[in-house]
């Protein structure tokens, strides 16, 4: 069996994109009703949808009392990925998802404006290929965006890596199972600081190096493409303000 | 007004009652405006999303294959029994739907819709050799039909069931093939590659329809305010030859015969739109940037 090759004689990845191109963004905001923020985003063929409560009075215990508290819930749907998956009660990788998204929109949303509060974030995946923490990332700042909950600054977030010899950005399914250094990077792309790095490989520090620049291009080019899907959303809404 | 709205509900939706329409502008007899988009998630063999007003629900439907499992002469069977059922439903209602649902305890309305769902799938008719594997039916196609409802407002039965009819019609099966290996070896199943997928057959429609009573008022297609001042809930489904397949009541009131007949009527008239709407959705030809409904 030939051995796959991640990488052609061109310079082409398996689904012909370069090594330092993103796959399409095609995002929606407001598309559920019930939530106060709520938007669809693909990347590619990853498709997540996010939902956010609040703030709104704290339903636990746990409610602090100079600022607003964030839950967050990672779901993939049964369907999301080619075996199909029931989800089961205590899935750790979920978890894991769970505590990064939670994390990262700590210190980015102005919490101490809502204390007592609590804000619910729920992602549900419905269809899974590759780069679903850094998608749900940017699918949540969006929601969190069309909420109206006052943020520093957009979250941005882009996996990379580096296989045969050159570093890629936004990885799908099949290179993530590669076994090179699969690097999720997030950042707050005005203000210029890294949220979060996560990296469970083994690398030298030189590879390391441009696996970290090719993802913070990464980010830089999905936080345009965000800031436009924003601005054309709002001024969506606007233009019906007026003519309703 | 909303102060109004918010502190007596009940005499707000009456004084629109009396004038036979609803605060959204409908009548009392209208539905919400139905969209149906079939074939978006790829990585399922047959997907929908329904979208009825704004409650909207995705269904994708999983193939699995397993043993067939031998009719042996001693088995009773029954409409009701299950063992032979070769399709699953189950239904998610999340907290992202609605803050009142938690994730970790699924909400007892959850639970019963998809007893019902399950139950209702299987009068679907569809017969047996359609989800055989191979052509002998020694193996067979096991569908798991996994909905989310991704925004609750009323009405989740009726988008459950266009989404279970419509996904179901999506579904695209391979033919299979079964190689038999030595005696102490499973038998290998390979996907047959050089034929086109087959779509499966399916006997009759299932039209439903979910009415609510509000101080002595019918209401068809209730939204979600209209299901918390409800006294009752009806739900009818029919297939298309107006064989009653569900007919669910519950209530604190008690409902007379006539309204029931109503109910029945008002159902077996929209059955035309409703297959229309459904066999519309689906010879449309899917494109890859099939989310625009949603």
């Amino acid at each position: 069996m030939s051995k796959l090759s991640y990488i052609s004689p061109e310079g082409l990845r398996i689904d012909g994109r370069r090594s330092n191109e993103i796959r399409r963004l095609n995002m929606r905001m407001g598309v559920l009703n019930r939530a106060d923020g709520s938007s669809y985003y693909e990347q590619g063929n990853t498709k997540i949808t996010v939902a956010i409560y609040g703030p709104h009075e704290s339903t636990t215990q746990k409610s602090l009392f100079d600022r607003a508290s964030i839950k967050c819930e990672f779901a993939m749907s049964s369907f999301s990925t080619s075996e199909r998956k029931v989800k089961s009660r205590f899935d750790k990788t979920a978890y894991e998802t769970s505590t990064l998204i939670k994390q990262a929109f700590e210190s980015t949303v102005l919490t101490h404006l809502f204390p007592r509060s609590q804000i619910d974030i729920y992602v549900q995946v419905l269809q899974s290929d590759g780069g679903l923490k850094s998608a749900a990332i940017n699918a949540v700042t969006l929601a969190m965006i069309d909420a109206g909950i006052p943020m520093r600054d957009y979250v941005c977030a882009c996996s990379a890596t580096f296989i045969e010899g050159s570093a890629l950005m936004d990885l799908n399914h099949m290179e993530e199972r590669s076994g090179g250094a699969d690097l999720l990077l997030s950042i707050h792309p005005q203000l210029g600081g890294v949220i979060s790095i996560n990296m469970e490989s083994k690398v030298p520090q030189e590879m390391f190096e441009s696996v970290l620049d090719m993802a913070l291009a990464g980010c830089k080019k999905i936080y345009y493409l965000l800031q436009e899907q924003v601005k054309k959303h709002s001024k969506d809404l606007m233009s019906n303000q007026l003519v309703g | 007004m909303e102060a109004f709205q918010k502190v007596h509900p009940l005499e707000f939706y009456k004084k629109f009652l009396e004038r036979s329409v609803r605060p959204d502008g409908r009548g009392l007899d209208c539905f919400r405006k139905i969209n149906i988009s079939t074939g978006s998630i790829m990585t399922t063999d047959g997907s929908s999303f329904v979208k009825i007003g704004n409650t909207s629900v995705i269904a994708g439907v999983k193939a699995e294959v397993a043993l067939t499992p031998t009719q042996s002469d001693n088995s009773i069977s029954s409409n009701n029994n299950n063992n032979n059922n070769k399709m699953f439903v189950n239904v998610e209602m999340g907290p992202i739907c609605s803050n009142i649902f938690s994730s970790s305890k699924p909400s007892e309305k959850a639970m019963s819709l998809c007893s019902q769902l399950n139950s209702l799938v299987n009068r679907l008719e569809i017969n047996d050799k359609e989800l055989y594997f191979d052509d002998q039916g020694k193996y067979s196609w096991y569908l798991y039909i996994d909905l989310y409802c991704l925004d609750y407002n009323g009405n989740l039965m009726d988008a459950c069931v266009l989404a279970i009819m419509s996904a179901l019609k999506n579904v695209k099966l391979p033919k299979g093939i079964v190689v038999e290996s030595s005696a102490s070896e499973a038998p290998q199943l390979f996907k047959d590659t050089e034929q086109p997928m087959r779509s499966l057959n399916i006997g009759t429609y299932l039209i439903p329809q979910t009415f609510v009573l509000l101080n002595d008022y019918l209401l068809t297609d209730p939204s979600l305010e209209e299901e918390k001042l409800s006294s009752g809930t009806i739900s009818i489904t029919f297939n298309d030859r107006f064989e009653i397949c569900t007919l669910l009541y519950t209530g604190i009131t008690s409902i007379s015969e006539k309204i029931l007949e109503q109910c029945l009527e008002k159902t077996k008239k929209r059955s035309t739109e409703i297959i229309n709407l459904i066999d519309n959705c689906c010879t449309t030809i899917n494109n890859s940037n099939n989310n625009n409904n949603i």
